[in-house]
């Protein structure tokens, strides 16, 4: 594996650049992750050699650049395995994917006292749509919680399903606790309801096996810069059922069937939800990240970091002063806590010894309010972060201690 | 140079603060009041506030945030007692300057004391930690009373 993990890390030229980066540590990956040359290499050729509009020329460059466009559409589609081609929908990234749901969608399809509800654990980015549309509809926003063991509590979210329960947006990893969510059966369960549900992959689309033609959800979302593809694109899969009901959320060129001065007949999804020039680049970058992961494997991935974060855990967990989030059936997301020592000095000194890890309230403060933690540290791990790596940053944390005379 | 570098900014002095603050308590009877709020990092700073006939005659505060912010909280509480309010806020624009903006700004005699935390220039991002108690201060002498 060592091997392996040296190779891997030839990949991506922010290991190789001789002056600061050189031997940064990187174990912020769930906030952005790094970009494997392949894909820079992509970014690059486009802008270099074709450089044109897609669906819009009859030249030779704009015709092949529609066509990539297009089948970056088909590798996300194989990625996701789901046969719905034509319900995934390129986005700016998960904000945008759930607020396209929110207003084009759920605005249309909930009524006064209806009831959406949302994890506890939730990312600011899956609440704030729901609340705001929730006022605007006077409906009411649920969240439910997590038993002891930080696990989503299902019972909790069956005793909050009501007749007037319309829909749940819950993520599939959560991006403090890293636990993965047993998302089959609560679409199967709210399904059965009728109550439209909404996952949000952003950590987990890099990190697990996904099938959304056995999960079946109506929406799943991630973004492309958290799956070593370029920042500024998301991807919004739409349910094939439901597909119908979708209204248009911004208007323009190239979602348009035609154009009278007063009328517009719109064009069926996915381009009725992308009009304008969509982010060329980052879809063509998008393709070669998808193939950057086939080519490495999910499986290998997965097997490198449980590995790693294994060792991780165990390692941390020798600390004396040192109090992990979560125990149990993580993902790659290590959130800790120093006794005595503010997360923010913790990662100040990592960041002169070249370490970066996160601080914060993650985009959770309702999460960190519910465990009642003011702010936490965390490591996000990847296939690319190695055993040594997670040494240096242990021995690095010992020594914080020191350096603030704890 | 790393370690040299650290020490610079948590000077004996800061972590001193930090572990024993000045004035590190919820006042009860106070006239004016805020609640501080750093996005970034989360951390949150009340300072309360006992004002008569415009002279600050008590200040304390009360936060759960990093080494510098706490520091700092604790050196401003100290600085700014029995000082009238055009002083305090003449204190507030002085320090923030001397944070961000010049390297030639000097500190007054009196807030001699501040000078520790001069390296933060270094380390950009923290300079908000510093800064948020004495923002905190000029928002709630700004009236916002409990």
């Amino acid at each position: 594996m060592p091997y392996f993990q040296k190779q891997i890390k030839k990949d991506f030229s922010f290991f190789q650049y001789k002056n600061t980066a050189n031997s940064f540590i990187y174990f912020d990956n769930a906030a952005t992750s790094l970009t494997p040359k392949s894909v820079i290499n992509s970014i690059k050729k486009y802008y270099s050699t074709y450089s044109s509009n897609i669906h819009r020329g009859v030249y030779r460059s704009s015709m092949i650049v529609s066509q990539m466009c297009e089948e970056t559409r088909h590798s996300v589609a194989y990625f996701l395995k789901t046969q719905d081609i034509d319900t995934i929908v390129f986005t700016s990234g998960v904000t945008e994917s759930i607020n396209i749901v929110a207003y084009t969608f759920i605005l249309n399809n909930i009524r006064k006292e209806n009831e959406v509800l949302i994890a506890i654990t939730e990312h600011h980015s899956n609440i704030v749509p729901w609340q705001r549309i929730c006022k605007k509809k006077k409906c009411k926003l649920i969240s439910f919680y997590l038993k002891a063991n930080k696990i989503l509590n299902w019972k909790d979210l069956v005793k909050k399903l009501s007749n007037h329960t319309k829909f749940i947006s819950v993520s599939h990893i959560s991006n403090i606790l890293g636990i993965n969510n047993d998302i089959r059966g609560l679409i199967q369960y709210a399904h059965k309801k009728g109550i439209f549900v909404l996952i949000d992959g952003a950590q987990s689309v890099s990190h697990a096996s996904i099938n959304l033609s056995i999960m079946k959800p109506d929406f799943y979302v991630f973004s492309s810069h958290k799956m070593y593809g370029p920042t500024g694109l998301g991807v919004l899969y739409i349910n094939q059922n439901i597909k119908e009901s979708i209204a248009n959320f911004h208007t323009g060129g190239g979602a348009i069937k035609s154009v009278n001065i007063n009328e517009t007949v719109f064009m069926p999804l996915p381009q009725k939800l992308e009009p304008g020039t969509p982010n060329i680049s980052g879809i063509i970058g998008l393709k070669s990240a998808i193939n950057y992961i086939n080519t490495i494997t999910i499986n290998n991935i997965e097997k490198i970091e449980l590995h790693i974060m294994n060792y991780a855990e165990n390692l941390l967990k020798k600390m004396e002063n040192v109090n992990l989030i979560t125990a149990f059936r993580k993902s790659c997301i290590l959130c800790f806590t120093l006794e005595k020592i503010h997360p923010h000095d913790i990662t100040t000194i990592l960041n002169e010894y070249k370490i970066a890890i996160r601080t914060g309230f993650l985009c959770a403060e309702p999460l960190l309010n519910y465990l009642n933690i003011h702010s936490i540290n965390r490591m996000s791990i990847v296939f690319y972060n190695t055993v040594n790596e997670v040494k240096r940053i242990y021995y690095i944390l010992k020594k914080i201690k020191w350096i603030l005379r704890k | 140079m790393t370690i040299e570098k650290i020490n610079d900014l948590y000077q004996d002095i800061i972590l001193e603060h930090n572990q024993t603050p000045f004035n590190f308590y919820k006042m009860k009877k106070a006239t004016n009041y805020f609640k501080g709020f750093n996005p970034f990092c989360g951390d949150q700073i009340e300072i309360f506030c006992n004002i008569k006939k415009h002279t600050i005659k008590e200040i304390s505060f009360w936060s759960q945030g990093c080494a510098i912010s706490k520091a700092s909280a604790s050196i401003m509480t100290s600085l700014l007692q029995n000082c009238t309010i055009p002083e305090a806020l003449d204190m507030f624009s002085l320090f923030y300057q001397y944070l961000t903006i010049n390297k030639k700004v000097k500190l007054t005699y009196k807030m001699r004391e501040l000078v520790i935390f001069q390296r933060i220039r270094h380390f950009p991002i923290r300079i908000k930690c510093a800064s948020l108690p004495w923002h905190t201060m000029k928002s709630a002498l700004e009236k916002k009373s409990i």
